[in-house]
């Protein structure tokens, strides 16, 4: 959740659990960035969900399932799995509707990181018209992923829908990445 | 082989059986007991602790396989000094009688301290056959299929001493003091003929894991021993059903040495440890149910839609596909103080199977490529051995291999 929120409301907030010593709700590590952002809305289905974290991972029980209107299992069987992210493909013909991804990975320190994010696919962009019922490659909860749905490359982050303000969104995250690292350093430093 | 005495031979067959006193406790020395009623390892496990039982010596299958395990269980891997089938034979005979005395409480021939012979309860003593000495007698034909080169394993990273040697004394019982006087007596008979190139030491907690359960804690804190084969499977597990005399009722062991990577370990918190493994630390129950031996929810998902029990966890990769593929565990903890500045401790996972082609090996094959469980483990040993059948009354183990 706190990923939205850096993006959608900017550092403050998303720093603020860091800053005042609270623990995030998932433990030691946390979560700097989604793609798409939680909360937003969509045209079209993303070609990839990404999780970027403020420090390491472990790649321990990773999970990654993104599913629309809770049932519809849209994500690549096998996450993609990155020092500090976790991504998965979806679906070339996932429908519209309210998407949800649910993470699970375990921080470098330890402790396991569970959290969830939603946007929505409005449907009205690039994709094609398609409805909930037909779409062959996909198969409700709880049954496998959906077929013939390669897994996320390390180069496919590049969201499929344009817009002029995604570079920037971008470019945030990164700030946000390097300004946490910085805050964590200044913060944990008097106590080692 | 001679066909007299199978009646009796096959009194013992089904395992082992408690040699009782007319009151009921158990015998410590005497003649061999009379088989009597079989009971469950799980009974026999609580029977460990409050009176050691004399497990019988001849039958069908050599004890330590599926007898209940004992409390310490040491290994002890030698070679041959001279590869001759007569000094192969002698070797054989003086282990076959000096184990037909002292697990039944009776001193070794010569024994120096025949007092230490007396408490024998639960004391096994089981030989193995690795391939090496097969072919450094001449008998390379003789290799059973059963008993395959292990092939290496990506997550291997062997130390030494801790190979495949000719031949592999397992010397299980309640009492240490008892298990290291049997060990000592037999390595001294056969001290002449063969050279001990390592001797593993491993013990098990005497205490149930949750009360009621059969299996212990491993020193993960782990209940470990949860899903293993029982009754029928157990047997068909285990033992080689079909060849020569000497090999129909024997077994395989595969006996590695992993070691615990405790440091690393310690600073995960217990939801993690438990995601590893797929169970809970506390009940050992399955994560996603509430008992034990519950089935494990290998399809189930949580609220959010995540798998309740990892892709990697290890009860998922470990578990056997089919009943045919399944193998007998029987773990012993080991603790050899440090080393390289770390803990030196883990599991001497000893397990027995019919056939490792069609089920340890796959199965290892499945852990190395992704368990979880690999980044605080490492295999540092391993060495497979052929177990033969059980010796009969007056003839010694493997007899019909080497005459
Ligand atoms: C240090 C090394 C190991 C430890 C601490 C360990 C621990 C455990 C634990 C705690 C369980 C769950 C409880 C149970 O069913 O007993 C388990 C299950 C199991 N382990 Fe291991 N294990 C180790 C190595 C291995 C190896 C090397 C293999 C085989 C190649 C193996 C095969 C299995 C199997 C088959 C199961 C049962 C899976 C199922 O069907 O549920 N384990 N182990």
């Amino acid at each position: 959740m706190a990923a939205g929120l850096a993006l959608g409301l900017g550092l403050a907030l998303a720093l603020a659990p860091i800053v005042v010593g609270v623990p995030a709700a998932s433990g030691h590590s946390a979560v700097i960035g989604t793609e798409p952002a939680d909360g937003a809305v969509l045209e079209a289905a993303p070609a990839t969900v990404t999780v970027t974290f403020d420090s390491g991972l472990i790649d321990v029980g990773t999970a990654l399932v993104v599913r629309v209107d809770d049932s519809l299992i849209v994500s690549s069987p096998q996450p993609t799995f990155g020092r500090r992210s976790l991504s998965t493909g979806i679906a070339a013909d996932a429908p519209p509707g309210r998407y949800t991804a649910a993470f699970r990975v375990v921080s470098a320190d330890g402790h396991t990181i569970t959290d969830s994010f939603s946007f929505t696919v409005t449907g009205a962009g690039s994709v094609p018209s398609t409805s909930a019922s037909a779409a062959p490659s996909l198969s409700p909860t709880p049954s496998v992923a959906p077929a013939g749905t390669a897994p996320a490359s390390p180069d496919a982050s590049t969201p499929t829908t344009d817009g002029g303000s995604w570079p920037i969104l971008v470019g945030l995250a990164v700030l946000v990445a390097v300004a946490a690292a910085v805050v964590i350093a200044v913060v944990r430093r008097p106590q080692t | 082989m001679l066909a007299a005495g199978g009646a009796a031979i096959l009194g013992a067959a089904g395992g082992y059986a408690l040699g009782q006193r007319p009151d009921g406790t158990p015998t410590a020395s005497g003649p061999t007991p009379a088989p009597t009623a079989i009971p469950s390892p799980a009974a026999s496990v609580a029977a460990a602790s409050d009176a050691p039982a004399i497990l019988p010596y001849y039958g069908v299958h050599q004890s330590g396989v599926t007898t209940p395990p004992a409390l310490f269980q040491t290994f002890i891997g030698l070679d041959l000094r001279e590869p001759t089938r007569d000094d192969a034979i002698a070797v054989m005979r003086l282990v076959t009688d000096d184990a037909a005395r002292l697990t039944q409480g009776e001193p070794a021939l010569g024994d120096t301290q025949p007092e230490l012979a007396a408490s024998a309860g639960m004391l096994t003593v089981t030989v193995g056959l690795g391939r090496s000495l097969f072919e450094r007698l001449g008998l390379a034909r003789e290799i059973p299929a059963q008993l395959p080169v292990m092939p290496d394993f990506s997550t291997d990273r062997f130390e030494r001493p801790w190979s495949e040697t000719d031949l592999m004394l397992q010397v299980g019982a309640d009492d240490p003091v008892t298990l290291s006087h049997t060990v000592r007596m037999l390595a001294k008979d056969v001290s002449a003929l063969t050279r001990t190139r390592w001797t593993q030491q491993g013990f098990r907690s005497p205490t149930p894991a949750t009360p009621g359960s059969e299996a212990t804690r491993n020193l993960m804190g782990q209940v470990d021993g949860t899903v293993n084969p029982t009754g029928d499977d157990l047997d068909s597990t285990v033992w080689i059903a079909d060849g020569p005399d000497w090999l129909a009722g024997g077994t395989v062991l595969v006996l590695r040495r992993i070691r615990m990577l405790m440091e690393p370990w310690d600073l995960l918190d217990r939801a993690v440890q438990e995601t590893v493994i797929g169970r809970r630390l506390d009940s050992g129950a399955p994560i996603g149910a509430e008992h034990e031996t519950d089935p494990v929810p290998f399809d189930a998902v949580d609220d959010l839609g995540l798998p309740v029990i990892a892709a990697d966890a290890h009860i998922r990769v470990a578990h056997a596909p089919s009943k045919d593929a399944m193998i007998l565990r029987r773990p012993f903890n080991y603790d050899d103080g440090t080393r390289d500045g770390g803990r030196d401790m883990g599991l001497l996972f000893a397990a027995y199977m019919r056939d490792p082609r069609t089920s340890f090996i796959p199965m290892q094959e499945r852990i190395a490529a992704s368990d979880a469980f690999n980044r605080w483990n490492t295999t540092v040993g391993s060495a497979t051995y052929l177990i033969p059948a059980g010796a009969r009354e007056g003839r010694f183990i493997a007899e019909g291999l080497l005459t």
